[in-house]
């Protein structure tokens, strides 16, 4: 069965380097695909201690 | 505040958390559990129509010896004389080395060797042994099997500096230029033939009964090789490429392993020889301060002190006023 | 309790257990009123996960574990299996996130943070074992460089990751049940001490919450 989209093909990498690019002193080499999982974690977690929760009004209506 | 008033403030906080004595409201637990059952459900069957999941086939020893033989054929005789990287690996396969250590903690070899592997007599002459038919490839390991083992290593040496200039002929076998190599070519020339034929992944795969699931030998031997590396390259799969948390393709990997896989990139794990009982030794000793958080004091306090639950629980503080 | 009663076990297990979590207590119709934030649903989410995780596993345990690389519908399963991990380790860590800055383990909860810690340090060897089972290039690669971290520590002497048969064994039985033992005693104990109060804003406001009755008569536990 055929995906929607097809992950099958090369992954995009996030690099950033500190030090030198030819021998850096450390190299952060990351897929696109776990820097998005990571930072949709973050916005999932932020979200959801911020967003408000029903049953407040409900509450303070009774 | 002296240390036993805060100590004491401490418990009686304690004391306070054990047990609610405020306000409760009307709650359908079986409810949430079914509608969050429903929710990821439906989450998971989404993903699975949009993205499915990787499936890249394996790599045999037939594909790669076909592939490359001027590789497999390096790598077979390097198994020959024991100085591939499994040659030369230690417990739990041989004792060519003592293994990894982290000052005087020496597992690897104190747990001595319980997955013995000789590759000279696994990967290359035991299955050369199992060709039938063939006299000028039985007397060709019957010499090297008679031969010193310093004419052993001369032969392998001297092959192996052969073979940095071998080329791939197309109908699959190589050529290396003349050198005195003894037995060594003849016995190569009938492997590479063997695992061409995709014999060699079933010979590895034999043990003492008839059902095979143990991939030790036939896995171990490729690893040697650039098979599985040059594809896990291709994917950034190796270690220095973060490859611990990446998949195949562009699917998400392991993400939790994001800080196990992060010492391996600097200094010194880097470069070190003991990479490996070093770093999961940090990663133990963190995992231990992971599960015994609330015994750290710092730590343990930390929550306190950068009030993110006061956003937690802004509905309870405001009704309190 | 009669001196026969004091005698069986079964009636001093029982009365220990319905002493601990009476029924109403294990499925209480009533929260604390300070429960209103969506980080509180994320250890039912990373509950339900599990549940997907392992209905899907047992789909594929079914027919062996060759059968997705071969048709359609082994391979569908096989996605959800992926996916539903992905969810697993997910949503977890922001239920971990939440209940560390809640400092879940207050009022004599630490055993619920330890084996809420243990539970997720359990899951990735278990998901280690599903990689290495895989039977594909993954699989490979995985387990012939993960078996030089296990040998490092004397681990690889008995846990043999390029083992197909050991490694599908620890995958499918021994380590989903640690996961599922685990996670029982998690739930159990959060049923048996409730969830963390609110930090007091101040120790007078500790002595002057309500000390209202719950609705449905649950106890506070």
């Amino acid at each position: 069965m055929a995906a929607v989209f097809n992950l099958n093909h090369h992954a995009t990498y996030l690099d950033l380097h500190i030090g030198k690019s030819s021998s850096p002193f450390f190299l952060f080499h990351m897929s696109l695909s776990n820097v998005l999982v990571i930072a949709v974690m973050f916005v999932v977690f932020f979200a959801a201690i911020l967003l408000p929760f029903p049953g407040h009004r409900a509450r303070s209506e009774s | 505040m002296t240390r036993a008033e805060r100590r004491a403030r401490r418990q009686r906080l304690d004391m306070a958390s054990r047990a609610w004595k405020g306000p409760y409201r009307r709650y359908d637990l079986v409810k949430e559990a079914s509608i969050a059952l429903g929710v990821v459900l439906a989450l998971t069957v989404l993903l699975t129509i949009l993205f499915s999941s990787p499936d890249d086939p394996p790599s045999t020893i037939k594909s790669w010896a076909t592939a490359d033989p001027v590789d497999f054929v390096t790598t077979a005789t390097t198994e020959l004389d024991g100085s591939s990287a499994m040659g030369g690996y230690g417990p739990p396969y041989n004792h060519a080395s003592n293994g990894q250590h982290i000052l005087f903690i020496r597992v690897q070899k104190w747990l001595g060797v319980s997955h013995p592997i000789n590759t000279a007599q696994d990967f290359v002459i035991t299955p050369l042994q199992s060709i039938t038919g063939q006299p000028s490839l039985q007397q060709a390991i019957a010499r090297y099997q008679a031969a010193s083992d310093k004419q052993q290593g001369d032969w392998t040496g001297a092959y192996e500096k052969g073979l940095k200039d071998a080329k791939a002929r197309p109908d699959g076998s190589i050529a290396v230029a003349k050198g005195d190599y003894g037995p060594v070519p003849t016995m190569l020339r009938y492997l590479l033939g063997f695992a061409q034929s995709g014999g060699l992944d079933g010979a590895l795969l034999a043990s003492k009964q008839f059902y095979q699931t143990d991939y030790t030998k036939p896995l171990l031997f490729m690893s040697d090789g650039s098979v599985l590396s040059d594809r896990a390259m291709a994917e950034h799969l190796l270690g220095k490429q973060w490859g611990m948390m990446n998949e195949t393709g562009s699917y998400p990997g392991q993400v939790w392993l994001w800080l196990y896989t992060f010492w391996y990139q600097i200094k010194p794990f880097s470069t070190s020889a003991n990479a490996d009982i070093l770093v999961l030794t940090i990663m133990g000793v963190l995992s231990l301060a992971f599960v015994l958080i609330p015994f750290i004091p710092g730590v343990n306090a930390l929550p306190r002190w950068i009030p993110i639950y006061k956003l937690i629980w802004r509905d309870h503080y405001r009704a309190i006023g | 309790m009669s001196v026969s009663d004091q005698r069986s076990w079964t009636v001093r297990l029982r009365r220990r257990a319905v002493g601990a979590l009476p029924p109403e207590k294990l499925l209480p119709d009533g929260q604390p009123a300070y429960v209103s934030s969506w980080i509180y649903v994320f250890g039912v989410l990373s509950l339900t996960s599990l549940v997907v995780i392992i209905g899907s596993g047992s789909i594929l345990t079914l027919k062996g574990p060759g059968w997705w690389h071969f048709t359609g519908v082994g391979h569908f399963f096989n996605s959800m299996h992926l996916w539903s991990v992905e969810l697993f380790f997910f949503f977890m860590v922001v239920h971990l996130w939440g209940k560390y800055w809640m400092a879940a383990w207050r009022g004599g909860r630490r055993r619920v943070w330890i084996t809420g810690a243990v539970t997720f340090l359990v899951a990735i060897p278990c998901a280690l074992t599903g990689y290495v089972s895989q039977q594909n290039f993954d699989a490979q690669w995985i387990s012939t460089q993960a078996k030089d971290a296990m040998n490092s520590v004397g681990v690889g002497a008995f846990f043999n990751l390029t083992n197909f048969g050991q490694m599908y064994s620890y995958h499918v039985l021994l380590l989903p049940v640690a996961v599922v033992v685990l996670v029982a005693a998690h739930v159990l104990l959060v049923r048996k001490h409730g969830v963390v109060p609110p930090f007091p804003l101040a120790e007078e406001s500790a002595a002057q919450e309500s000390p209202d009755p719950s609705p449905s008569g649950a106890e506070a536990s």
